[in-house]
C-alpha cells in the first residue's frame, strides 16, 4: 500500500482554515484505491465519514482509468467539488505516481476436501490448489 | 497444539532474458517448481 495524494480540507463557512479535515488517498496492492478522513491537518487525527461531505458522486475505487496521479487528481477534486462542508482543498500534494503494484509473492489457500460421506476426513485438495497457483501465475504473467 | 498451515506462498522469481542484465522476466518454472516443492511438503506433513 502506498500514498498518492493527500488533501488538506476545510468548510469555507468558517474561513480559509476552518474545520480542518485531512483526505489521504491510498492505493493498496490490489491496485484499488481506498481514503482514510480525518480531522487536522497533520498526520493523524480522530477519522471522520465521507459521506459527511454528502458528495453527489463516488470517489473513485479503481485506477485503470487513470494515467497518471494528476488525472486521479483532478478527478476527486472534481468529485469533492459536490459535496457540502470540509470539502474544499486548501492544499494538495501528489506524493507518488500512480503506478499498477505488482505483487511480491504467490499466495495459494490450503484447500480441503472430505473423502467421506459423513464429511470427517479432510483431505488435501491438491488439484485445486495446483489449479489456483496455474491461475495466479497467469493473471501475474499477463497483466 | 500443532498448527496447520493454511497457506503457500511463493515469491515472485525473475531471470534476466539478456546478457546486459537489463530485461527481466518472470521465471515461471522456478516458482512451478517451488510451488510443487512446497506442495509436497504439506502433504507429506
Amino acid at each position: 500500500m502506498k500514498r498518492i495524494i493527500i488533501y488538506r480540507l476545510y468548510d469555507s463557512t468558517y474561513g480559509e482554515q476552518g474545520n480542518a479535515k485531512t483526505l489521504s488517498v491510498l492505493l493498496n496492492d490490489d491496485n484499488c484505491l481506498s481514503y482514510i478522513y480525518y480531522g487536522g491537518w497533520q498526520d493523524s487525527g480522530m477519522g471522520f465519514s465521507i459521506s459527511n461531505m454528502q458528495l453527489q458522486k463516488s470517489l473513485p475505487t479503481s485506477i485503470s482509468r487513470f494515467k497518471n496521479s494528476n488525472e486521479l487528481h483532478e478527478e476527486i477534486k472534481s468529485v469533492l467539488a459536490t459535496g457540502l462542508g470540509a470539502n474544499k482543498i486548501n492544499y494538495y500534494e501528489i506524493l507518488n505516481e500512480l503506478k499498477q503494484t505488482k505483487p511480491s509473492s504467490i499466495k495459494v489457500k490450503t484447500l480441503y476436501y472430505y473423502s467421506d460421506e459423513e464429511e470427517t476426513i479432510k483431505v488435501y485438495d491438491v488439484e485445486a490448489m495446483r489449479e489456483e497457483f496455474e491461475s495466479q501465475l497467469n493473471q501475474l504473467i499477463n497483466s | 497444539m500443532e498448527t496447520k498451515q493454511n497457506t503457500i506462498q511463493i515469491d515472485i522469481m525473475y531471470y534476466y532474458s539478456d546478457e546486459a542484465e537489463t530485461l527481466m522476466v518472470y521465471d515461471e518454472e522456478a516458482m512451478r517448481e517451488e510451488f510443487e516443492s512446497q506442495l509436497t511438503k504439506l502433504t507429506n506433513n
